[in-house]
């Protein structure tokens, strides 16, 4: 234990919290390292740049989903949230009555309705969550699963099984391929940056974000110290779902199409972020920031996979095998600390 | 997913169909067909179905009826058991698990229906497969690929890439190996990266192409092999400041897709995109194809089954900004899918 | 075995933290089938000397000897073969789980993995039975009072023949009654050859079960003696903290203002028609048995749960949610410190605010130097001895755990303070500061309401006492010099 000296006070400890997170940057640099080693090309800034925008979906989701494991809650429904959003979005977006295919035909709204309404729809989803998670207490992962079915099953019944690709307008396709002028950072990529970066100082900085912890560390002494603990989680499922609405936006955008199997498996993956960036699945522990570094981590593996040119096999392996060695030498750096 | 709402809708069908087999019956002259279809929402699959029911009452005097798998394998092979059940005298299977549906053929070939298949052949029943000639395509496109970039860059060696489903065997022979074979007949010192897996969908191919064009920034020649997949593969060149042509000469990479449709139309014939051929699938000779096969074997002219079972081979397309000029890619487009592109 | 004299053999054992030496060295005998007791106040050194007999902690250096041969247990499973069972103040039942599969837990016989019933499991029915007939061995423990599982977990220990058992503040939880049925048994223990070691900060039991106690201090063995040769209370507390504690009531000028607190008819499936005052500066204790509903009326005051009737305070109607009743000006200390009161994986930094995060925050942001000052003035003013203010909480110990959430109640401004056991489970040091503290508070104009099922902590501080039994107020008293305790216990045990 280091103590000041000068003042005789102790200096605040590192928290648990920081630790890990420089502890996974570490574990991110030496992955890195043996990247950059095996992988031909790897270390360039291109790559990097891809290795930290590439994921951008998967972070942005991974903002929800965080603040709720905080909580001790699962959003599972994030992955059919962006389905069903990009699906309505598109819909809503196509020309009425343009074509005899039923497909190609939409409603006709204009684009920044369709898409206010789409967001809505997610909205929607997510009050549903909250309605049965908040007030009735049933648990998370049971809702948020039957919400994922839902979001989209309704997706697939609007595209018949399959997608939505004609007769939208050329505005739709803008915010999805925008890149920033004079770079090619698209503008979903600024939005995951300036979303992380509002999480973080909503997380660290205000009485809301701190509440996310008290409720995840002990819900009943956080309703005891007088936190409204269900309209706390009512917005943050609705916070999670608006999140996925946007990257569904996103993404629709920027392939114009509305297909209802996209984002499949998305909730894992942001599950996978978290759990790597260090939060805990009981609730209390973790932040926006170690899912981000979490986040890449799993790019960097993923992109380093793709680069060696496996078997779709050895890929799968390798990223298995990494995630499982990185969250275990998470749980043991931490239990060595204690 | 929706399973279950799809297996209400199922149980619903069922219970119509059957209700309408006496009706069916008082008239039984026709011969019935079975035509199965993974996903009738599917626009390819529609226009399929309508060609087959247009062709097949003109040629044969015979009634087709639409067996629809909805994009989940339990129904199609619950499709299969309802051969027999509604009275069918001949059936094309386009079904996603095989040795499931198996028993169901086999019961069927024994009471004496004539049971073929569309696309891939099925377990070792040893029933004949329809099947486009994609090989055949895949040989040319990658043979005029091939041959405009080394006309454009003759100093430049070839790297190629496919993206799709690396271990699907049909996959493979129809589409990977033919595409390889065709580049290797005009350069033979390419080289091959391989298939990449992209069966997640469009977001894995994007990325998987973002990843490899920094890392592998030689690769030229692209082989996507979905046009959903393509939508992701051209995102990712955009992005990594590729993707595009100089007026209709290649730059950084030449793309080609499968399954050419609408979307596609606007890339292919862009002179300043990379995305310049696509497989066309054509469902009117598809159709017509599954349908003769049958009546071929109806005729003797082919065996009920054999050991390899037999492949038939029918019309595809190469459309290519090189090789089909615009208005008949338009056409193309229009006859096949009753579409009205312009 | 030649049995030796002495069942455990303690020789210069020393456990050290990386600040702290917890145990230092200390020696001493435990002999065979006594009751030997344990005191000390919190940070003495018990816990951790308990942790290494039962094997949860790993000494530093030094020997222990059991049965005459050396004991270094690896874990609590390893204790429990060599022969040391432990009473833990957290029970190791299983709620979920019947009598009988608890008393087999962890010990049970398999064939090819599925469970068999045995002659072990049928003697732990029988030590139970001999304890206790009145607990059936297919009742779900969940339905056994905090008493009667201590019984299952004494019963688990005498079946697997231990020679050890530890009972750690096995009386904080229980009631008046229950405490004479555990203290027959264990009592009885001698007989079945077993030995006791007895921690509790109730110095009362020590005198009534005792035959031996051991002082500790600062890690410190400070006295082994029997406990005859104590000559009383006084002399103890003298051992244990190097100087003399006096707690006694004096008497306050009565109160005249108008209420703050009136409730009326207040009822629900735990209470019946409770009705009384609370006024400014007094201080107002609830005094009953475990289950005559005192929580059930702190919480329902509280807005925890819901309840007919009218309460108002300060004049308006109270609403009925913990956050509004806050907002109105009353703060409560909770029975559990641990699962209602404390966020024990959070610093005593993030503990401290949170029942006013408004004091410390600006438009929704936390002013992080205002949240230090105050957790820090805190950390002071209730003397919490901790390292650090990013302590986690949990590895603060009782007494201190509690002042935080003191000090959490504190900082919510309230002007009228509900304590739920406030002093359960720590030791005399901290019990009094406690008192001081609510005594203060009480001179301030705060109004304060107790809710104890110990006799001499109402006694001590309450202005007014009100005897609760079943649901329903029974009786008012006026604290003074005329109190009678054999009264109060026959009211408060049903008599009329």
């Amino acid at each position: 234990m280091r103590t000041n000296q000068a003042s005789g006070a102790a200096l605040p400890q590192m928290s648990n919290e920081s630790f890990l997170t420089l502890f996974m940057v570490g574990v991110l640099a030496v992955i890195f390292a043996i990247a950059c080693l095996v992988v031909p090309n790897f270390f360039q800034a291109r790559n990097v740049l891809n290795i930290v925008t590439n994921n951008w979906f998967i972070i942005i989701l991974g903002i929800g989903v965080t603040f709720l494991l905080i909580t001790g809650n699962f959003d599972m429904s994030v992955g059919g949230v962006i389905a069903l959003t990009g699906v309505l979005s598109v819909w809503f977006c196509q020309g009425a009555n343009v074509s005899q295919n039923v497909l190609a035909n939409g409603l006709g709204l204009p684009y920044i309705l369709a898409v206010g309404l789409a967001l809505l729809c997610a909205v929607g989803i997510g009050a549903i969550n909250a309605f049965f998670i908040a007030r009735l207490k049933v648990p998370s992962i049971i809702i948020t699963l039957g919400t994922m079915m839902l979001a989209r099953g309704i997706a697939q019944i609007i595209t018949h099984g399959a997608q939505r690709n004609t007769s939208l307008p050329d505005e739709f396709g803008l915010v999805g391929t925008a890149a920033l002028p004079g770079t090619n950072i698209k503008i979903s990529v600024l939005v995951m940056v300036v979303l992380v970066l509002l999480a973080f100082v909503f997380e660290k900085m205000t009485v809301s974000g701190r509440r996310i912890y008290l409720i995840g560390a002990n819900s009943e002494a956080s309703r005891l110290s007088g936190v409204k603990v269900g309209r706390h989680l009512a917005s943050l499922y609705m916070l999670s779902a608006l999140l996925a609405g946007i990257t569904g936006i996103l993404l629709a955008s920027e392939y114009k199409a509305g297909v209802s199997n996209r984002a499949t498996g998305y909730e894992f993956d942001a599950l996978v972020i978290a759990l790597l960036g260090g939060v805990s699945i009981a609730g209390g522990f973790g932040s926006v920031l170690g899912m981000f570094v979490g986040a890449i981590i799993l790019s960097v593996v993923t992109s380093a996979a793709t680069g060696l040119l496996l078997s779709p096999d050895w890929q799968f392996t390798i990223k298995g095998v990494v995630t499982f060695l990185a969250i275990l030498a998470q749980r043991f750096a931490l239990d060595r600390r204690k | 997913m929706n399973r279950n709402l799809r297996a209400l809708t199922f149980v619903m069908a069922i219970v119509l169909a059957v209700t309408m087999i006496p009706a069916a019956v008082a008239q039984a002259k026709p011969l019935k067909i079975a035509f199965f279809v993974s996903d009738l929402s599917n626009v390819f699959h529609q226009a399929q179905f309508t060609e087959a029911k247009k062709y097949a009452k003109a040629k044969y005097n015979a009634d087709v009826y639409a067996f629809d798998g909805k994009s989940d394998g339990a129904v199609m092979t619950q499709n299969v058991d309802q051969i027999v059940a509604q009275g069918m005298d001949m059936a094309t299977l386009h079904i996603w698990d095989g040795e499931a549906a198996k028993p169901g053929i086999l019961d069927a070939l024994k009471n004496g229906v004539i049971v073929t298949s569309f696309f891939s052949p099925i377990a070792d029943t040893g029933i004949p497969t329809a099947r486009s000639d994609e090989a055949g395509i895949s040989f040319d496109m990658g043979k005029q690929m091939a041959t405009q970039w080394k006309k454009a860059f003759p100093g430049k060696s070839i790297v190629m890439v496919q993206l799709g489903w690396p271990n699907h065997t049909e996959v493979q022979s129809g589409r990977t190996a033919p595409f390889v074979k065709g580049v290797l007949s005009v350069d033979p010192k390419a080289t091959n990266l391989g298939c990449q897996d992209a069966s997640k969908g469009a977001d894995a191919a994007k990325q998987i192409v973002t990843d490899l064009v920094t890392q592998h920034p030689e690769v030229n020649l692209i082989y996507s092999e979905s046009s959903n997949l393509t939508v992701g593969v051209m995102a990712a060149l955009s992005q990594a400041g590729r993707g595009k042509f100089a007026n209709g000469k290649p730059l950084t990479e030449i793309v080609c897709s499968v399954d050419f449709d609408e979307v596609e139309m606007k890339s292919v014939y862009d002179p300043n995109s990379s995305l310049k051929l696509s497989m066309g699938l054509p469902p009117v000779e598809t159709a017509r194809g599954r349908i003769d096969l049958m009546f071929d074997i109806k005729n003797g002219k082919v065996a009920k089954t054999s050991q390899p079972a037999a492949e038939k081979f029918y019309k595809a397309y190469t459309v290519s900004f090189w090789s089909m000029p615009r208005p008949e890619a338009v056409k193309w487009l229009n006859t096949q899918f009753g579409t009205s592109v312009k | 075995m030649e049995l030796t004299d002495n069942v455990l053999e303690i020789r210069d054992l020393v456990k050290d933290f990386p600040s702290v030496r917890a145990v230092n060295n200390v020696s001493f005998d435990i002999k065979r089938n006594t009751v030997h007791c344990l005191v000390g106040e919190n940070g003495a050194g018990k816990s951790t000397l308990i942790k290494i007999l039962t094997g949860a902690d790993q000494r530093t250096s030094g020997n222990i000897r059991l049965n005459g041969a050396e004991y270094a247990p690896r874990s609590t499973k390893d204790a429990k073969l060599k022969g040391i069972s432990t009473l833990f103040q957290e029970l190791n039942v299983v709620d979920q789980l019947t009598v009988e599969e608890n008393l087999s837990l962890g010990m049970e016989d398999t064939t090819l993995g599925f469970l068999r019933r045995t002659d072990k499991t049928k003697r732990m029915v029988e030590a139970m039975n001999s304890l206790e007939p009145s607990i059936k061995p297919r009742q779900l423990v969940s339905s056994l009072s905090v008493a009667k599982k201590q019984i299952v977990e004494i019963a688990k220990a005498v079946a697997t023949e231990s020679d050890i058992i530890i009972m750690d503040e096995p009386t904080a939880a229980i009631s008046e009654g229950e405490i004479k049925r555990l203290f027959k048994i264990i009592k009885g223990l001698r007989e079945r050859n077993v030995t006791v070691i007895y921690i509790s900060h109730r110095l009362d039991e020590i005198f009534e079960l005792g035959d031996y106690v051991t002082v500790m201090r600062d890690g410190k063995h400070i006295d082994t003696r029997p406990i005859s040769q104590i000559k009383d209370r006084g002399e103890l507390v003298k051992l244990m903290i190097g100087k003399t504690v006096f707690e006694q009531y004096t008497l306050k000028e009565g109160a005249c203002k108008d209420p703050i607190l009136e409730v009326r008819g207040l009822s629900n499936q735990k209470l019946n028609d409770i009705c009384f005052d609370v006024h400014p500066g007094e201080i107002v204790g609830f005094y009953g048995l475990v289950g005559a509903g005192k929580t059930e009326l702190a919480r329902a005051i509280y807005g925890a749960d819901s309840y007919g009737g009218e309460i108002r305070f300060k004049g308006r109607r109270l609403p009925n949610s913990p956050d509004k009743v806050i907002a109105a000006g009353i703060a409560l200390v909770p029975e559990e410190r641990r699962s209602q009161g404390l966020f024990t994986i959070l610093t005593i930094r993030s503990n401290v605010p949170v029942m006013n995060m408004r004091k410390i925050s600006r438009a929704g942001f936390i002013d992080g130097s205002r949240e230090r000052k105050i957790s820090q003035e805190y950390i002071e003013k209730l003397r919490i001895a901790t390292s650090s203010m990013e302590k986690e909480t949990r590895k603060l110990s009782g007494g201190n755990q509690q002042k935080v959430v003191l000090a959490k109640c504190l900082f919510a401004d309230a002007d009228l303070l509900m304590l739920d056991e406030p002093t359960r489970g720590i030791d005399v040091g901290a019990k009094s500061e406690i008192y001081a503290i609510i005594r203060r508070l009480s001179e301030e104009g705060k109004a304060i309401m107790i809710f104890s099922s110990e006799l001499p902590e109402v006694v001590n501080i309450c202005d007014t006492i009100y005897l609760l039994y079943d649901g329903s107020l029974k009786e008012t008293i006026r604290n003074g010099c005329d109190l009678d305790s054999e009264k109060i216990l026959h009211t408060v045990t049903g008599g009329a």
